[in-house]
């Protein structure tokens, strides 16, 4: 841990990030890298030096930890269901499912085998990866620091490569499903034939063009908008815990309140993903 | 903060999720539900039809027991009219039956009498005749005396 706020903030904000190092790189320790080496950096700027094709081992521990929770917990109880009265967990994960199932219901009309599971993935997933953030901020990190890890972000969702790889993912099953309902065709037509439509052809020929600027940005807003206000929030409320902890010992109460407003914002940011991809689905069936 | 490889691991892990979840996970679920929806539907049409089916019972049970009344009355009152008839039979018997011993006893009586007196008579008869013929011993022929001594006492 660093000895000042800022190295403390940093320490808390840095991913452990495994990549390669490319040859003639100053590591943190002074050396020189002399072949490029695949290794795990030290530091923010070895972790910047990496480039692209590096992977946050961090963040996809806990996401996958998280998601493997998810499945497995609810992959127990749909196995052991039965149509008598429910257990303890059955109750709990039914009410879960009932509530997802409903919302779907309400937003998306017609059926679809695939959007009702989609949204249930992403609620609980979400949930479980916010929910990470209520672990007081410096056990796990402290933990991995005595065992010689240099660096433990355990909140995936505040690393705008989760978010955006789960909201990029979407966007892909948007575009997909778009296709799937309406066809080529109609994607390409709700790309150019709205908002301004004139039944002069002449007229028409002339609004494409903007009718596409328009859509298109309508369109590449929805992943970047939905992956920016989850990872935002988040990230927004782990920089505050960090905030709160360099305080002392005066930040018991404060701690406190946070994370009971924490814990809005945990449901609240998951249920708004889960709702949002429905809606831009339901969007996309539907013709306008 | 760097974007880099971790988006496609995290997409891939979310596109294995969601298949996980379509396939495993949400079919099962919501059978379930909907057996359990389907199961209590039916216990709840069954209930409605079983309270039916006692209300109509309650009524029939009651029927059946107005009937059972209306049929021990009538019983009831047979039996009495029975038995009151009975009883008066039965004293008109018992009446004619002491009519009837009565009759026979004086009769007997009356027998009785007759006998007692048919004996005295005889005796009385022998008596005279005895004391006659120990007065008139000589003169009195006895059959032809005594024939006529006996048509006396039969005229007593």
């Amino acid at each position: 841990m660093g000895n000042s706020a800022t190295d403390y903030i940093v320490h808390h904000l840095s991913h452990l990030t495994y990549g390669c190092l490319p040859a003639g790189f100053e590591r943190a320790d002074g050396s020189i890298v002399s072949n490029a080496i695949y290794t795990i950096a030290q530091n923010a700027q070895e972790a910047k030096a990496m480039g692209f094709w590096a992977l946050q081992i961090d963040t996809l521990f806990w996401s996958l930890l998280t998601g493997i929770i998810f499945c497995g917990l609810f992959f127990c109880v749909a196995r052991s269901l039965s149509a008598g009265v429910p257990k303890r967990w059955q109750n709990a994960i039914e009410v879960i499912v009932e509530f997802v199932d409903k919302n779907v219901k309400d937003t998306f009309h017609g059926t679809s085998c695939f959007i009702a599971p989609l949204a249930l993935t992403i609620f609980m997933w979400v949930f479980l990866m916010n929910l990470l953030d209520l672990v007081p901020v410096d056990w796990i990190p402290g933990l991995a620091s005595a065992s010689g890890i240099p660096y433990m972000r355990i909140v995936p969702s505040t690393d705008p490569n989760v978010t955006l790889g789960m909201s990029l993912t979407i966007f892909i099953l948007l575009i997909g499903y778009t296709v799937y309902s309406r066809g080529v065709l109609g994607f390409i037509s709700s790309l150019t034939l709205h908002p301004f439509q004139h039944k002069n052809m002449l007229v028409q020929a002339i609004l494409i063009p903007i009718n596409l600027i328009l859509e298109t940005i309508t369109l590449i807003a929805k992943p970047i908008s939905l992956a920016l206000r989850l990872f935002g929030n988040l990230y927004a409320g782990e920089l505050i815990f960090i905030l709160i902890a360099l305080i002392g010992y005066y930040q018991l109460p404060l701690h406190f309140t946070w994370a009971v407003f924490h814990i809005l914002v945990i449901v609240l940011q998951a249920f708004i993903f889960m709702m949002l991809t429905i809606v831009y689905l339901s969007m996309a069936k539907d013709s306008h | 903060m760097n974007l880099n490889a971790t988006i496609i691991g995290q997409s891939l892990s979310f596109i294995f999720f969601i298949w996980f979840c379509m396939k495993f996970i949400w079919p099962p679920i919501i059978r379930g539900l909907e057996d359990r929806a389907k199961k209590i539907a039916d216990s709840l049409i069954f209930s409605e039809k079983a309270k039916i089916q006692l209300d109509q019972a309650e009524v029939d049970a009651k029927k059946c027991l107005e009937v059972a009344q209306l049929e021990a009355k009538t019983i009831l009152d047979q039996a009495r009219k029975r038995a009151s008839g009975l009883i008066d039979a039965a004293k008109i018997q018992a009446k004619e039956e002491a009519v009837r011993i009565q009759a026979i006893a004086s009769k007997e009586t009356e027998q009785e009498i007759n006998q007692a007196k048919d004996v005295l008579r005889k005796r009385l008869a022998s008596l005279v005749i005895a004391g006659v013929s120990t007065v008139i011993a000589e003169q009195i022929d006895e059959t032809k005396h005594s024939q006529l001594i006996d048509q006396l006492a039969a005229n007593l």
